[in-house]
């Protein structure tokens, strides 16, 4: 009992590792640039089918396809920076109406990344069978797959956290989050600072959904799912904080998991969203957010 | 009241046409004018809380669904005729509101954005067990007589929408969440009691789809949680007032117009790919026209118009 | 020249004359499109040189992967009649060609309805043919009611549909209530079965079935050490199978739909349970199911509706129709398609019976006579249900679908306990 007790914590973790990725991209983008990038799940979604058909087309073992997603997305994030991004702050008189703006500007490109992806792949469930062997931790079960995203996703926090804290650039990043008009006064680029952070939020999302293609099947749908789960892992975390959003995320994991396991999978996902109104009741921006 | 007695003609000649053309239309027209009905209350009714006031509320549609329930439940078991089901059930949304409201509200932007959604999966997840017990799924409602009865009741429920939104936007309720979405802090400091007013505005704006979901049970003669709460009649609403112009009373009206001939244009003859369209049309529209189209017409007419400074 | 007539008056929500000008361009619009649309979509009264039979299925959404399949049927026979020149309808003294209307309802019930109501009244078609599953079925079957037009159900074996007292529904698919039969028979014969799980996903077929099997294993003196519901759309059921793996039952009965036995079965291997005895529901006995599982497939069971031994029992035209599906679709058909194409078999039948394409005459001739088809015999009783209506079990053995209970029809023997888990 106690060793499938702590199965269930370890999908629990491994869940909130891949939340943390994508939760983390999303907060990043909406530090520095005030967007709510509501395609961001759509973003995931790519990137795991672009691991399956890597995979299918050419036999490529998923854990390569990681660096290549990051080198794809990054390029793309800063394109769709300069086509979208750049306009709405451009039109927009306010911090609200940059968020207003983006919301819809957002929801349209998710509707089109997810029709696209519903066109081109149909609706049905798509599975990677790879890394299918089990690894046995004393007694505990865990499958192969699921040791590596957790490993892969542990790593890329880790590695992201480093970026923030000890790199010009995450410095930089950190520096607009704050206050954006010193930032500029201190002479930080910020229009390039902000390219690159989305360009960096979005292969997180990206390396998130490779991961999620390993553990989970995969379906277009998928898109909008993960983008409100994001969502509320930032918002559990409190928006703007990295610390939060990464709290946040594995909290989320487990609650999932142990809720799921002890309640009902039927319950689900009303466990977290009851969670998430608990923690805003009480905290009303969130775990770690900055006042209110 | 300061308008140009033109507009109001038109919207008579609208509403007069509307009323001569449905029971003469074929099925298929029929359905497409109950759509866009259903959406404008939608996107109207959303405008009254969420346009005006600055929250985005991304659960809109569990208004609709809880509406749409209890006017099922009361029709099937209780026996009631459907008029008063379908008011109920709109009370019944508007009394959820008000005590959703006491928790919700005092969350503020994004926040309360997600607190929404939250509150819609719940709400579908309670749907889905409800009737775990007598092992069912869905209710099956006796039919309305005619469509063209539905779109009746549609346009009355819509008029009384775009009126509410009307004469709120005169009032002290209007007033209050104008100037809760300028500035919600300097708001307080002027002493506007700006929770109660969220509060009446969100409960007003919860009945109407409260309304529509009763009708929609009975025009549909089937419910299921997954067609009542599903997510995009949130977005949707919120897309359809944003495009036409928020936080004004026509804005919701025209934007959900034009978008619904577009969509069934498209729908028909192309599926997915004219939501790839939709998508895109959408993001590109709202770039060029942040302010909605009657933002765009508003800027239109100021600029090459009028000498007056607006 | 415009300010000249333009009384500008600052109202409020900014109605100018631009504005006014807009409004009208869209009541034009849609006045002119209304019309456009009325006239062109009236539909021209059907000089008799065809019957037409409509229906909404599940071309796309959740429902597709097994939805398909039974559209494919409909196509197929379709295809086959008119190779034939049609049905013989002694009414007109000759045969005519069928021509079929199938519109896609994305898996969403209300649409469904809708799409059903527009086929009936707008496409003015003669005979409607169900949609897929019990959830969508129940959803149609008042339209059927209301409009007085048969409709005949190969996907729907839920019996809340057939207890609403309608008059126009014709089942095809045993019914929940048949299910456990087959299931427990088998299991009384093994004592060493005696702990049971049972979960269902959350779809009205799913619901019936389980509350069937609690209901007969209870009856039958098992033990139900566990019981779930998980909803639609699932993707992580892990935390659920462990929780089954902690109270290791003999036997797991899963009552899902495809996209979640796939899963089901996945998962429940990468938690590490391998119970005696597992059955399944909808997707087994699809080529698919196979295809997407691989070996980890082997030793699972699950029902048998249809499947290619049933021509060793008389059953008319078993194999053309086995061998003109994998001709036509290059897949092996399963039951969803053959209930699908047998549908349409009974109709023809019935209206060749009754000599007529009236709905009412052709309600008549379903409930009295008897038919023969692909799935055996056929008779109905007064609540549309096919009195003859008996469900097997399968399992899948070295990538192949074997009929494996009742021992008299098994095309093999049934493996007990279910290996391990291969690789």
């Amino acid at each position: 009992m106690l060793l499938d007790i702590i199965q269930v914590l370890l999908f629990g973790l491994t869940i909130g590792a891949i939340y943390a990725l994508v939760a983390v991209g999303l907060n990043l983008i909406f530090g520095v640039m005030n967007v709510l990038n509501v395609a961001h799940g759509d973003i995931a979604m790519l990137g795991a089918y672009l691991t399956y058909w890597f995979l299918v087309l050419f036999n490529v073992n998923p854990l390569i396809s990681l660096p290549l997603i990051i080198a794809i997305f990054i390029p793309l994030g800063a394109a769709i920076y300069m086509l979208l991004i750049r306009k709405i702050i451009h039109i927009s008189s306010s911090v609200e109406e940059i968020i207003f703006s983006s919301l819809i500007v957002f929801f349209g490109l998710s509707t089109f990344i997810e029709s696209s992806a519903l066109l081109a792949w149909k609706a049905d469930f798509r599975s990677i069978i790879y890394f299918e062997g089990m690894i046995n931790l004393g007694g505990i079960l865990l499958s192969e797959k699921t040791f590596i995203a957790l490993l892969v996703a542990l790593i890329g926090v880790f590695s992201f956290e480093v970026f923030l804290t000890r790199t010009y650039i995450g410095k930089a990043i950190r520096a607009i989050s704050q206050n954006r008009v010193a930032a500029i006064l201190m002479g930080i680029p910020v229009d390039r600072i902000n390219m690159l952070s989305f360009g960096i939020g979005i292969s997180l999302a990206g390396v998130g959904g490779v991961l999620l293609a390993l553990i989970y099947p995969i379906y277009p749908a998928l898109g909008v799912t993960w983008t409100m789960r994001g969502l509320a892992v930032c918002i559990l975390g409190g928006l703007g904080s990295f610390t939060g959003a990464l709290t946040g995320a594995f909290v989320m994991g487990i609650v999932e998991s142990f809720g799921s396991y002890f309640i009902g999978t039927a319950w689900r996902d009303v466990i977290c969203y009851l969670m998430l109104l608990l923690v805003l009741v009480l905290k009303p921006s969130g775990m770690f957010g900055k006042g209110v | 009241m300061k308008s140009s007695i033109y507009s109001w003609i038109l919207a008579l000649g609208c509403i007069v046409l509307l009323v001569a053309i449905i029971p003469f239309s074929s099925g298929y027209i029929q359905t497409f004018i109950f759509n866009t009905l259903m959406f404008l209350i939608l996107a109207a009714s959303w405008n009254i809380f969420s346009g005006y006031s600055g929250y985005v509320s991304l659960g809109h549609v569990t208004f609709f669904g809880v509406g749409a329930y209890v006017a099922a439940f009361l029709i099937t078991k209780a026996g009631l005729a459907p008029p008063i089901s379908i008011i109920i059930g709109g009370l019944a949304a508007s009394a959820l509101a008000a005590s959703i409201g006491g928790v919700v509200l005092r969350l503020r932007g994004a926040y309360f954005s997600i607190a929404t959604f939250g509150l819609n999966e719940v709400f579908k997840t309670i749907a889905v067990n409800i009737q775990k017990a007598e092992g069912t799924l869905g209710i099956v409602v006796p039919p309305i007589p005619s469509r063209a009865l539905s779109c009746y009741i549609a346009l009355i429920i819509a008029l009384i929408t775009v009126l509410t939104t009307f004469f709120m936007e005169r009032s002290r309720i209007g007033y209050a969440l104008i100037s809760i979405r300028a500035d919600e802090k300097v708001a307080e400091g002027l002493g506007v009691n700006t929770f109660k007013y969220k509060l009446i505005a969100y409960a007003i704006g919860s009945f109407f789809p409260g309304l529509l979901g009763g009708l929609f049970a009975w025009h549909a003669a089937y419910i299921d949680p997954h067609s009542v709460f599903t997510p995009f009649y949130s977005f949707y609403s919120m897309i359809f007032s944003i495009f036409g112009g928020v936080g004004t009373v026509l804005g919701p009206v025209i934007g959900t117009t034009i978008l619904s001939i577009f969509q069934e244009l498209l729908w028909a003859r192309l599926s997915y790919l004219y939501l790839l369209i939709y998508g895109a049309a959408v993001a590109v529209i709202i770039l060029y026209m942040p302010k909605g189209l009657l933002g765009a017409v508003k800027y239109v007419s100021s600029t090459l118009l009028s000498k007056k400074v607006r | 020249m415009w300010e000249l007539s333009l009384k500008k008056k600052g109202n409020r929500y900014g109605i100018t004359k631009s504005l006014v000008i807009v409004v009208v361009l869209i009541a034009v619009i849609v006045v002119v499109a209304g019309a456009v649309a009325f006239i062109m979509l009236t539909p021209q009264r059907p000089t008799k040189t065809e019957i037409v039979i409509g229906a909404a299925i599940s071309l796309s959404g959740a429902n597709v992967e097994t939805a398909s399949h039974q559209a494919n049927a409909y196509r197929l026979f379709v295809k086959q009649v008119n190779e034939q020149g049609g049905i013989y309808v002694a009414e007109y003294g000759k045969k005519l060609p069928v021509r079929l209307v199938l519109y896609d309802d994305q898996s969403d019930a209300s649409r469904s309805v809708s799409l059903f109501e527009k086929l009936i009244t707008d496409d003015k078609v003669d005979f409607i043919i169900g949609p897929y599953s019990s959830t969508i079925t129940f959803a149609v079957a008042p339209i059927a009611e209301k409009y007085k037009m048969v409709m005949l159900t190969p996907t729907a074996g839920s019996d809340k549909i057939y207890q609403q007292g309608w008059h126009y529904v014709f089942e095809l698919w045993p019914l929940a209530s048949s299910n456990p039969k087959s299931v427990i028979s088998f299991m009384k014969t093994k004592p060493d079965i005696k702990k049971v799980a049972v979960v269902n996903v959350a779809e009205l077929l799913a619901r019936s079935t389980a509350a069937a099997m609690k209901d007969a294993l209870q009856k039958e003196g098992f033990e139900i050490v566990f019981e779930e519901e998980y909803p639609k759309g699932v993707t992580d059921l892990r935390p659920m199978l462990s929780k089954i793996k902690t109270l290791n039952p003999d036997a797991v009965i899963a009552a899902t739909f495809f996209e979640d036995n796939v899963l089901f079965v996945r998962q429940l291997r990468e938690v590490g349970f391998n119970p005696k005895f597992l059955w399944t529901m909808v997707g087994f006995d699809q080529p698919e199911y196979i295809e997407a599982l691989g070996k980890t497939a082997e030793g699972v069971c699950g029902w048998i509706v249809w499947h290619l031994k049933f021509e060793d029992l008389g059953y008319l035209g078993v194999r053309q129709f086995y061998e003109a599906y994998m001709k036509e679709y290059g897949k092996r058909p399963f039951a969803e398609a053959a209930t699908g194409y047998t549908a349409l078999q009974i109709l023809k039948q019935a209206i060749e019976k009754a000599g007529t394409l009236d709905n009412e005459k052709i309600r008549q001739v379903l409930l009295t006579e008897e038919f023969m088809t692909i799935i055996g015999k056929v008779k109905y009783n007064e609540q549309g249900i096919n009195v003859y209506n008996v469900v097997y079990m399968g399992q899948v053995q070295n990538g192949k679908l074997e009929v494996v209970w009742p021992q008299e029809l098994a095309t093999a023997k049934i493996w007990y306990p279910k290996p391990e888990w291969a690789s």
